[in-house]
């Protein structure tokens, strides 16, 4: 239903409020991206100027925060909506939310990183393919919501194992290095692990909402297999 | 679904002379719930109400066909005594139409139809029919006044006391509250709710929030066809077919 149905309804002005919704939306997503790429960036090339530039960019994603309930808000008092256009508001602002909490999560890692002057160069390999993983897997969700598209959401959700499987490897990669590292650092790169497999999680409700807006069925607490098994058309 | 059905059409069809108002519609109506009716202006609404106490046999020029169940009840059998039954499927318009008498004699009117005389038995049950419609408190000491000396409101509420005080099992409203103020329609959605605990309600409503928020069940008609019936929190976060979405949504059909 969803490319021409925000442009569809007799009210021209309910039209724009829509759209408006869903532009800010994209532009979020795109912020949380460019902070996610400034986050990596940081790591790599150690450097405590772009890990502070990652956490000015918290303010800017907040604001979208800000709007976007504002505006959802707005239509729910003045509009009244029901059906598609019930569910386009709630996962919208659902969306939101979570994208907040992932543009957190970058800000905790990146001031994991500026407090940190020393990482082994093993460490950071081992951050930047967990976290490019993650940043690819986020980026594809966002690209399934911009077009609501339900098999690329089923397929963010069927990759649920292999990110879980990366998160896992990056843990015991990490773990293998205990010797080399005091507990104090070794405690904050568990901690910036658990912050990339927190992205991957909350990346994965983005998808769960874009099958709720599409489809009107609430898959947040459905098993995977069961997921994958309602809206899969390959499987 | 898991109530009893106090109404049931079968194969139901009406036409206006020559034209086809109501097509083949086949519903179930639970009891003691509140089902809904919407649809844009012209698509049968009214008429498909008006068929549950045959008021549309008033109309010239109106044939009918199918079949529709008061119970197990054929309510088109030759048989059937129409003024008996429009006692047990009363029906409410959008206007409140009181009689020009005494708030007391509207609401007495059915009861002295049935031959009812008895002084206090009259005065008990009109007293029972507009406590039941929310209106006692306001005209009790007033009962003699003249009935079109009240709000359109209040006249709407005594019209529906009018129609329960014979004890119908079927109340039907089309569009009751489309002549009211935003207060006087809350007292009589507060109304609508309290009657289903003793009565099957059907009404007519243009308002969707109101179908909404009033109705356990809505069915929604477009050109004389029914093309959704469903729980009304269904209708109304997930329709079924894309017509009820569009409708329910201000779509372009
Ligand atoms: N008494 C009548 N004679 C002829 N046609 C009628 C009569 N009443 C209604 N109609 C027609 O039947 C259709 C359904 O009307 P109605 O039941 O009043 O619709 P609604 O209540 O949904 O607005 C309309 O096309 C209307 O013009
Ligand atoms: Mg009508």
């Amino acid at each position: 239903m969803a490319n021409d149905y925000f442009s569809s309804h007799i009210s021209e002005k309910f039209n724009e409020e829509l759209s408006q919704l869903t532009e800010q939306l994209e532009k979020m997503g795109k912020a949380v991206m460019t902070q996610f790429d400034l986050a990596l960036q940081s790591i790599e090339e150690k450097d405590p100027k772009l890990a502070k530039k990652t956490l000015k960019k918290e303010k800017i994603i907040h604001n979208y925060d800000i709007q976007i309930y504002e505006l959802g808000y707005q239509i729910m008092a003045l509009r009244s909506p029901v059906a598609g256009d019930l569910r386009a508001i709630m996962s919208i602002l659902q969306t939101t939310s979570d994208l907040e909490r992932i543009s957190d999560e970058l800000g905790k890692i990146a001031k994991a990183i500026k407090d940190k002057n020393e990482i082994p160069e093993d460490i950071i390999h081992i951050f930047l393919d967990y976290g490019n993983g993650v940043c690819d897997y986020l980026n594809r969700t966002l690209k399934a919501l911009n077009s609501y598209d339900v098999q690329a959401s089923t397929t963010i959700i069927r990759k649920k194992k292999s990110m879980n499987a990366l998160y896992l490897e990056s843990i015991q990669k990490l773990m293998a290095l205990n010797k080399t590292v005091d507990i104090d650092s070794m405690s904050s790169y568990l901690f910036i692990a658990k912050g990339l497999e927190t992205i991957a999680v909350n990346a994965r409700n983005i998808a769960k909402y874009i099958i709720f807006f599409e489809e009107g069925i609430d898959v947040r607490h459905q098993a995977r297999k069961d997921i994958i098994e309602q809206f899969s058309q390959t499987s | 679904m898991a109530a009893p059905i106090a109404l049931t059409t079968k194969n139901w069809c009406l036409k206006y002379g020559k034209t086809e108002a109501l097509k083949n519609l086949n519903i179930e109506i639970p009891e003691k719930k509140v089902t809904a009716f919407i649809g844009p202006s012209g698509c049968g609404k009214s008429t498909f109400l008006r068929c549950f106490n045959r008021m549309n046999d008033l109309i010239d020029n109106v044939s009918v066909e199918g079949k529709i169940m008061l119970y197990d009840e054929d309510i088109y059998d030759p048989r059937v005594d129409i003024s008996i039954l429009r006692q047990s499927v009363g029906l409410v318009f959008q206007k409140p139409n009181p009689f020009p008498k005494s708030i007391f004699e509207n609401v007495a009117y059915g009861l002295r139809i049935q031959g009812k005389k008895n002084k206090t038995e009259l005065q008990d049950t009109v007293e029972w029919a507009l406590k039941n419609a929310n209106l006692w408190n306001e005209v009790h000491n007033r009962l003699n006044d003249n009935s079109l000396s009240l709000s359109g409101g209040q006249q709407q509420r005594l019209v529906i006391a009018r129609a329960i005080a014979v004890k119908p099992q079927v109340m039907l409203l089309d569009e009751p509250t489309s002549a009211l103020d935003p207060l006087s329609t809350l007292k009589i959605e507060e109304l609508i709710l309290q009657l289903k605990q003793d009565y099957t309600v059907v009404i007519v409503t243009h308002n969707m929030q109101q179908a909404a928020r009033v109705s356990d069940y809505t069915a929604f008609l477009y050109l004389g066809e029914l093309i959704e019936f469903n729980e009304t929190t269904k209708i109304f976060s997930t329709p079924k077919e894309k017509q009820t979405e569009d409708y329910i949504t201000g779509r372009f059909g």
